[in-house]
């Protein structure tokens, strides 16, 4: 049963997002100002799941911020050598810790996520959560440190790991080309910037800055736990008042993302000597997405170009045989939404051509009842389904860390089942061609 | 019909193995208070598979990429597509080829019993014409060439073919040429010798109950009508593997994936072979190990840096994977590496943490119904039962390691893959 990797084609090729929602009962408590636990009680699961997130204004410290993560979840005061670290992960049955940054909006969300096998499964006496509870926190208040700074040798290797990291992200064409759009479109907004930073800010940084990004973090971030677990959140609740009692809190301020009007379209081409050409297209929603907006903007989305029976999916990959995915995806916090797809370079034109066309269809009005309920089936469907994995239970949770109000699945489904025909042609009616990104292929033709 | 329950108490899950008597063995594992239902429909039949048996026992070949070919327009039908009838239930439906399998499957959080009808229907009905054929090959071409620039892909691809040369074959969507050979007839013909029941498996796991499934496959099911399909065993004399292949890509960083050719005399391993191996690569590369902390600390390697156990019918490649500035530097290290660990034994530290957190792995993917219907159609291919490797890891002994770790590791049949940039 354990198989690390598969190696196989899939038929449909959709962006995977760890977009969730949850149907039953969570649960809230503050453990400071700006210092939240979000839990979720429940048997269900042969894991527990941990998710610890600091959210940070993205335009400031950025590379330092994103370093941060990965420094800490290298070693600690009790296990100094990330070998010992890792032995003491095994040793607690496989117990898996990573580290994360990711942005919504204005704000970069550090993370360190922690996934352990529940105490029934243990072949010993030994609590797992209690270890794993104790190892985590001490991993955000008992970090590695020498002189009244981190250490050095550590950081510049995490600098070292994080400029790789960035690196061999972009070697991936498709994420290569989402963020040269991303870049081209919102070179004058905080979420235009880079989730790593640039590779100079990164070798530039000293263990000082990262050192100071850690107790910026500890004083001014928002901070969620996020617990999905068998057993409650008592002993976490401990720790961590007993932590933040001797933290003096003053909490960002999180300021309204400001939305942006399409302007003249916007249109960059490069090429690399790659076979398959990618066409990244940026659009605005000139209304803006404001709360109410929200289901309405994630049907509009996923009828236009979402899963098998989207407009992109039928038309411009089964009819038209213009590319091999083609799919869309809006981004609530800016009100964007961005189209992927994956052509040959030469019919770069019709491609864009046909693509414009689909969403000049939706905006009139142009689609059937039937692709109207499937897209809110689908959807619906897709958001039950999320409450099986521990994993993106949680990521449900963590990805509204910085929201006052957490929206749950009983919402969303409801929000979901109401959205009319109307809804879907005025919200892509207000949607509005911004940035054209093209990455060639120059080795396209003949493969 | 036979219906058998397997049980397991530590992990509290078991399922349930049905003979049905179309021909079809279908198998359910029910886990209440999930809302998603998963179900697989599989049959063995991959990339590997590039000959099918004549009445008289001989072997005569298909075009590579026939199976992935396959895939692709079984989902069409004189009427509907399987994709539209989903898209009226809600469910979500794929299918994947691989080097050893095919599979069509659905997820979903209601209408299972609607769903596991449209699965059942659309692949025991194909249609192929040549116009439809010919007008794949468009779509199949662009996705070719989507693989194509993809490092991980080609770091792999390439290294199997070093090892293994033409047989098997493990690209599974062959050449924009190979698949231009293809015609409605040559489907038709895998169809017949490789999608019947005899052939398949049904595996569904999540929410569900074998009454269920039951009340659907005997409505759907069509009695079989050929046998088992018999695999040909690649070509018996291996030559020598070539040492070392490398391709440029349009990349900024060096890649490399390291490989060794396992020679044992089975097409396949057994499960014991399987879970050891496992633990042995842990301790060898795991991110605790000693040469995992040498490799960081030079700087030869970065947090890609992984292993893993590929085996199927007729292939067994332990191998390890990442990033570097110098590939070949790391291969020998790792090489010499295994030699020391080859005579001086496994610690038994090393041994036992490895060995918790394999089985801690395991534990974790019964949280997903996706990993538990795709582990029984896996594991059912292979013979074995589905909680037989976590039986296995649980009582497993450094004697067993260490007896296995001298089998594993030819040192003359390793191939070392690179893709570094142009």
């Amino acid at each position: 049963m354990y198989t690390a990797k598969c190696y196989f084609y899939e038929r449909v090729s959709l962006l995977r997002q760890a977009s969730a929602v949850y149907m039953a009962d969570f649960k809230i408590v503050e453990i400071a100002p700006g210092v939240r636990i979000v839990s979720v009680k429940t048997g269900m699961f042969k894991t527990g799941r941990i998710i610890m997130s600091m959210a940070m204004p993205i335009e400031k410290n950025t590379a330092a911020q994103a370093l941060l993560p990965f420094y800490l979840r290298r070693a600690c005061k009790q296990y100094p050598d990330f070998t010992e670290l890792n032995g003491r992960l095994n040793e607690l049955y496989g117990t898996k810790l990573s580290a994360g940054v990711s942005k919504f909006g204005e704000l970069q969300q550090m993370s360190i996520n922690m996934s352990f096998i529940d105490d029934r499964f243990s072949l010993t006496d030994e609590s797992i959560s209690a270890e794993c509870i104790k190892l985590i926190t001490g991993l955000l208040f008992e970090p590695l440190t020498a002189n009244g700074s981190f250490v050095e040798k550590n950081i510049e290797q995490e600098k070292r790991l994080l400029i790789e990291r960035r690196r061999s992200e972009l070697d991936d064409k498709i994420v290569y080309a989402r963020t040269r759009c991303e870049e081209i479109m919102c070179a004058n907004e905080p979420y235009g910037r880079n989730v790593y930073g640039t590779e100079e800010e990164i070798s530039a940084l000293t263990t000082d800055d990262v050192y100071n990004a850690w107790q910026s973090v500890l004083r001014e971030s928002i901070i969620q736990f996020t617990v999905v677990s068998s057993a409650d959140t008592g002993e976490i609740e401990a720790v961590l008042k007993e932590k933040f009692s001797g933290v003096q809190r003053s909490v960002i301020e999180k300021r309204a993302v400001e939305i942006k009007k399409a302007d003249k379209v916007k249109y960059v081409n490069e090429s690399q000597p790659v076979k398959q050409g990618k066409l990244v297209m940026g659009l605005r929603a000139a209304n803006g997405a404001p709360e109410e907006n929200r289901f309405k903007n994630l049907i509009m989305t996923d009828l236009f170009g979402g899963g098998p029976h989207s407009k992109l999916f039928m038309n411009v990959r089964e009819k038209m045989s213009l590319c091999y995915y083609c799919r869309a995806r809006f981004l609530r916090s800016n009100a964007i939404m961005f189209i992927e797809s994956g052509i040959e370079t030469q019919n770069e034109e019709k491609a864009r051509q046909a693509i414009i066309d689909q969403l000049n269809n939706v905006k009139n009005g142009d689609f059937t009842e039937d692709e109207l309920n499937a897209s809110k089936m689908s959807v619906s469907d897709s958001l039950q389904t999320y409450n099986d994995t521990p994993e993106v239970l949680a990521a449900w949770y963590s990805m509204q860390a910085a929201d006052e109000k957490l929206v749950s699945l009983s919402d969303a489904c409801e929000g979901v089942r109401k959205v009319t025909r109307q809804d879907v042609i005025d919200m892509s009616r207000s949607i509005e061609l911004d940035t054209v990104y093209m990455l060639s292929g120059t080795e396209g033709g003949e493969a | 019909m036979n219906i058998k329950e397997y049980k397991n108490e530590k992990l509290a899950e078991s399922y349930f193995e049905i003979e049905h008597p179309s021909g079809l063995k279908i198998l359910v594992l029910p886990k209440p208070g999930y809302s998603t239902t998963y179900a697989l429909f599989a049959t063995r039949y991959g990339s590997i598979d590039t000959h099918i048996q004549a009445p008289d026992g001989s072997y005569y070949e298909i075009p590579d990429g026939t199976a992935h070919f396959l895939e692709h327009k079984l989902f069409e039908s004189e009427e509907q597509d399987a994709f539209e009838r989903f898209a009226k239930t809600g469910a979500s439906a794929n299918a994947f080829t691989s080097f050893d399998r095919t599979a069509y499957l659905f997820s979903c959080s209601a209408n299972v019993k609607q769903n596991l009808e449209i699965l059942m229907d659309f692949v025991q009905s194909p249609y192929f014409t040549q116009q439809t054929v010919d007008k794949e090959q468009g779509i199949i071409g662009q996705e070719i060439r989507m693989y194509k620039d993809s490092p991980d892909w080609s770091l792999m691809i390439n290294l199997l073919q070093a090892l293994y040369s033409k047989s098997p074959v493990f690209d599974i969507a062959g050449t924009e040429e190979s698949i231009s050979k293809i015609t409605a007839e040559t489907l038709y013909d895998c169809y017949r010798n490789f999608y019947n029941l005899n052939n398949m498996v049904f595996a569904v796991a999540g929410n569900t109950t074998v009454e269920e499934v039951l009340e659907v496959a005997d409505r759907m099911l069509k009695p079989a009508t050929g046998k088992r399909a018999q695999r040909k065993l690649p070509e018996g004399n291996r030559g020598a593997v070539k040492k070392y292949v490398e391709e440029k890509m349009s990349v900024e960083t060096t890649q490399f994936m390291l490989g060794f050719r396992e020679n044992s005399g089975n097409p396949e391993i057994s499960t014991l072979e399987r879970v050891a191996s496992t633990v042995i690569l842990d301790v060898i590369a795991g991110n605790a190990s000693l040469c995992y902390k040498e490799l960081m600390e030079e700087q030869l390697i970065n947090t890609s840096f992984s292993y893993e156990y590929l085996d199927g019918f007729g292939y067994a490649v332990p191998m390890f994977s990442g990033e570097s500035h110098d590939p070949e530097l790391v291969s020998e290290k790792i090489r010499n590496y295994i030699s020391r660990l080859k005579k001086d034994g496994i610690d038994p530290v090393d041994f036992e943490r490895s060995r918790r957190k394999l089985y801690g792995r395991m534990v974790m993917e019964y949280n997903d119904v996706e990993n538990i219907a795709d582990a029984l159609v896996i594991s059912d291919f292979r013979g074995e039962g589905l909680f037989d490797e976590i039986t296995v890891c649980a009582g497993l002994t450094l004697e067993q390691v260490n007896a296995r770790l001298k089998a594993m590791f030819d040192e003359d049949s390793y191939s070392l893959s690179v893709v570094s940039p142009k």
